[in-house]
């Protein structure tokens, strides 16, 4: 019963928000440090292709971060196993053992043209700067990504424009999560849907191309009459002329760079059917549009 | 070629235009004599079609009922929603997926009983078909109730002012429908109520029967209403030379598209070509309060306790 329902959407809504609020803060850096600790197979930066600016600009950060090469702090034993760094190449910047190169493929900087190069650069320092204070996050910097989207909803039947963040971490490209804030208008109704959604994207041919995804989500949905219909409503005190619903969203995406089409099956009661939406990001924070 | 060509460029916008359009003028007034119909009686508090769940239904505040009618083998007419056991809606429904108290109890796949309701007796219909309550077992308190028991109920409750009969009969059953409206129109000719008897079918051939078998004996108390599932409401009543249209919103069709027909059947009712419009079945409250706003006759609803608040809000803004 809608009655009986209603009280318990806030809460509802915000376990919701708290399991994706588990899920970034815990599992997101969880895989990130786990990535860190993979073999060095997969860092394919060697000494000779690292461009001696972000060699330098690396360096630079690490002492920074640690006040002096001397002093830093001690891996893991497992880390240690793996990336064993000697006495020699604690002196080289791009050696194979230093950290800071999964968070910046030195391959990719070094085809960039010099301007994106720089671009990059001050970025990674950026994050570095940014991620310190959290210990290991600096291995799997965050991406923020800020973006519209626009579409339209079925039963109830409306357009619908919106705003988003996509947030992410550089070592987990296939994995977003995205707060947003929906407008739905027409017909004798105007909504207002806020609601967050985790996005798993495989793509084809890299992090720039083609790629497909799942998402799963949460939405909290106020709705009100307008026009005349709203009049009606005050002139006769219907209370059901405005309501707050809650429901779940299940769906799927086509990405391709920046840009997604994405549709949503909505598992609520007072809830769109049916939502589909073109919506693009632009990064904020983070290396390059491409992430996000 | 080109007037076609043209026609598809601007359908989109057409489109996109009528999705925003304002609503026309006539619409928001409260409506005194809404039909709150109860929709099979009250299922979500009791078996469907039962005597019992009429009963809370009214207590609930219905003051209109929508039961399904179908004849047996032995030409008895019962309360029975699933004519054929074998049809998807009503293996959905067997699997509880209405959401109602109970649902309906079947007969086991190649069972001899496995059959449509016309090649059942009365007596087999209610030994082998039933309803099962929450438990999953026969509820025994919950029988698939006669036709005649419906009138009984209707002359000694006197809480209705309407009955809309949800015939299930196929197109070429027209001994089912002369003999439900014989039935009809003996008990509106010999009861002492005021409640108007609605005959709905979603079959053209079964509405000409009812023409046919009422010609002469017309009664303004007996409407003959053509069931529309899906567009054309409006057309398909006039074109039958009824004079009352049911329509709902179904799987196929947008609540947009609906809406914007609704509008059109209640502008023709304005116009005095129709007198009343009925819509089925709205359970969700912002759909009911647009349909109050919409001044329809009758609304089928599960729940009728809500919408008679609503209702009553409407007729009393203070």
């Amino acid at each position: 019963m809608r009655s009986n329902f209603f009280p318990l959407a806030p809460r509802r809504f915000l376990f919701g928000l708290s399991l994706f609020a588990l899920f970034s803060l815990v599992v997101l850096p969880g895989i990130g440090h786990a990535q860190d600790t993979e073999p060095v197979t997969q860092i394919p930066a060697t000494e000779g292709e690292a461009s001696p600016a972000s060699a330098e600009s690396s360096r630079e950060a690490r002492i920074e971060r640690n006040g002096s090469e001397e002093e830093q702090p001690a891996e893991s034993p497992e880390v240690d196993a793996q990336v064993a760094p000697t006495p020699s190449s604690m002196d080289e910047p791009a050696s194979l053992g230093d950290p800071l190169e999964h968070r910046t493929s030195v391959v990719e900087m070094a085809e960039e043209p010099a301007a994106e190069r720089a671009d990059g650069e001050e970025q990674a320092e950026g994050v570095t700067e940014s991620a310190s204070p959290c210990g290991d996050a600096y291995r799997c910097p965050a991406l923020i990504g800020l973006g519209a989207h626009a579409g339209f909803s079925l039963n109830v039947d409306q357009w619908m424009v919106g705003g988003h963040f996509r947030l992410g971490a550089r070592c987990i490209p296939s994995v977003r999560l995205v707060p947003k804030i929906e407008f739905g208008f027409a017909g004798n109704w105007f909504s207002t849907r806020l609601g967050a959604h985790l996005e798993f994207t495989h793509r084809f041919g890299g992090h720039h191309g083609l790629g497909i995804g799942l998402i799963v989500g949460t939405v909290f949905q106020h709705t009100r009459s307008v026009g005349r219909f709203h009049e009606f409503c005050n002139e006769t005190g219907l209370d059901q002329c405005s309501e707050i619903n809650f429901g779940w969203q299940v769906g799927g995406t086509v990405r391709f760079r920046n840009f997604g089409i994405e549709a949503f099956a909505n598992l609520g009661t007072g809830l769109p059917v049916l939502i589909v939406a073109l919506s693009t990001s632009f990064t904020v924070i983070g290396e390059s549009p491409e992430d996000l | 070629m080109m007037e076609e060509r043209g026609m598809k460029r601007i359908s989109p916008i057409v489109c996109v235009l009528a999705l925003m359009a304002c609503a026309p003028d006539g619409l928001g007034r409260p409506n005194p004599g809404l039909h709150i119909i109860a929709h099979r009686g009250a299922p979500r508090n009791a078996a469907e079609n039962t005597i019992r769940s009429f009963e809370v239904s009214a207590a609930f505040g219905a003051n209109a009922l929508e039961t399904d009618v179908v004849m047996t083998e032995d030409e008895e007419l019962v309360l029975w929603h699933d004519r054929d056991p074998d049809t998807l809606v009503t293996t959905i429904r067997r699997l509880g997926l209405e959401g109602n108290l109970h649902s309906p109890l079947l007969p086991p796949r190649g069972s001899t009983f496995r059959r449509p309701v016309e090649e059942l007796t009365l007596a087999e219909l209610r030994e082998h078909y039933g309803y099962q309550g929450p438990d999953g077992a026969l509820d025994p308190d919950a029988p698939i109730a006669h036709f005649d028991e419906l009138l009984t109920w209707t002359e000694s409750s006197d809480s209705m002012d309407a009955i809309y009969l949800d015939c299930k009969f196929e197109s070429t059953n027209i001994r089912a429908a002369e003999k439900l409206f014989e039935a009809v129109l003996a008990f509106q000719e010999a009861s002492g109520t005021n409640t108007r008897f609605y005959l709905l079918s979603v079959y053209p051939e079964i509405i000409r029967a009812w023409q046919a078998v009422s010609a002469g004996r017309e009664r303004n108390d007996i409407r003959l209403v053509l069931d529309v599932e899906g567009f054309g409401a409006l057309e398909q009543t006039l074109e039958l030379g009824l004079r009352d249209i049911s329509t709902g919103l179904i799987i196929t069709e947008g609540y947009t598209d609906f809406r914007r027909e609704l509008v059109e059947i209640i502008e023709a009712r304005e116009r005095g070509e129709i007198d009343s419009v009925t819509v089925w079945t709205f359970n969700t409250e912002w759909q009911l309060a647009e349909l109050l706003y919409y001044s329809v006759d009758g609304i089928m609803t599960d729940e009728s306790s809500i919408l008679f608040g609503m209702w009553q809000d409407t007729l009393d803004p203070g």
